[in-house]
């Protein structure tokens, strides 16, 4: 009687789907109306027409010690920006004192890129909405909790 | 993946100034990891910042303008904060933090950390 019950109520829903989209969701069964409408015109979406990535740098004098604060500012507010597909390229050296190479000995911790950061922060508009202290520490806890295996391998030292 | 709002606000943001700063820690020592102690220095050359710029057909770039206009969007995002505890009693009430009404904590993760963290 159950196993009935639930059968119905999923034939309900692929019903649903078709009539709602022409396909099931993994798309492989079609309506009636998408096969038979061999008349209609080809669609495409234009909306985004383009979507190219610039690299911005913070200002010239901006030093890169410890303690600094790196602003990097898009100062251009006509853009339509995608932040979440954004990414920050740091690009730095590890050498003792006196410029020559260190030894073997002395590697980058994992992650170790986001520990030589104290803060990030993000201003819109000069508005500050969103912070994270302590970046090495933050990010590997949320990805231990929320990533996969794979992905948080993929990621090596980039958070 | 650093931000909340970077990796989950997956839409575009129309005319606005954006901003992010970092702040370089007051010592790299957190960053290295040693075998046998020696002296090291982590010079930076290059922080840069690619993001995508995206360029919309006209029938779509309308409307946004006209949203802007209103001046009203709504973009939710969750915002990850760490907190550190670094007492060393056996007993300890920890107020981790409190917060407004248009923030609630929905998860705590607590991790311990062997090493020292200056």
């Amino acid at each position: 009687m159950r196993m009935e019950k639930r059968k119905r109520v999923s034939n309900g829903n692929e019903d649903e789907a078709v009539e709602s989209d022409g396909e099931t969701k993994d798309g492989t069964i079609l309506s009636h109306d998408d096969l038979l409408t061999i008349t209609a015109p080809c669609h495409r979406d234009e909306s985004v027409s383009h979507v190219e990535i610039h690299a911005h740098q913070p200002q010239a004098s901006t030093s890169l010690i410890n303690n600094d604060e790196i602003r990097i500012a898009v100062q251009a507010q006509d853009l339509n920006v995608l932040p979440s597909k954004s990414s920050l390229h740091i690009t730095g050296r590890l050498t003792k004192a006196n410029g020559i190479a260190v030894a073997a000995t002395t590697q980058l911790v994992n992650n170790g890129i986001c520990f030589l950061f104290y803060e990030l922060r993000y201003e819109l508009n000069d508005v500050e909405i969103d912070r994270s202290r302590y970046v090495g520490l933050t990010s590997p806890m949320k990805g231990y909790a929320s990533l996969t295996w794979s992905k948080a391998h993929l990621l090596e030292n980039a958070g | 993946m650093l931000l909340g709002f970077f990796e989950d606000y997956n839409k575009m943001v129309v005319n606005a100034k954006h901003e992010p700063i970092l702040r370089r820690a007051n010592t790299d020592n957190n960053a290295i990891v040693q075998t046998e102690a020696e002296e090291f220095k982590v010079s930076l050359i290059k922080v840069e910042w690619s993001l995508p710029h995206v360029r919309v057909a006209d029938h779509i770039k309308i409307p946004l303008l006209n949203l802007i206009k209103a001046d009203k969007t709504d973009a939710p995002f969750p915002h990850m904060d760490s907190v550190r505890m670094l007492p060393t009693t056996t007993r300890h009430v920890w107020a981790v933090k409190t917060s407004s009404a248009l923030e609630e904590p929905r998860f705590v993760i607590l991790g311990f950390l062997r090493l020292e963290f200056l």
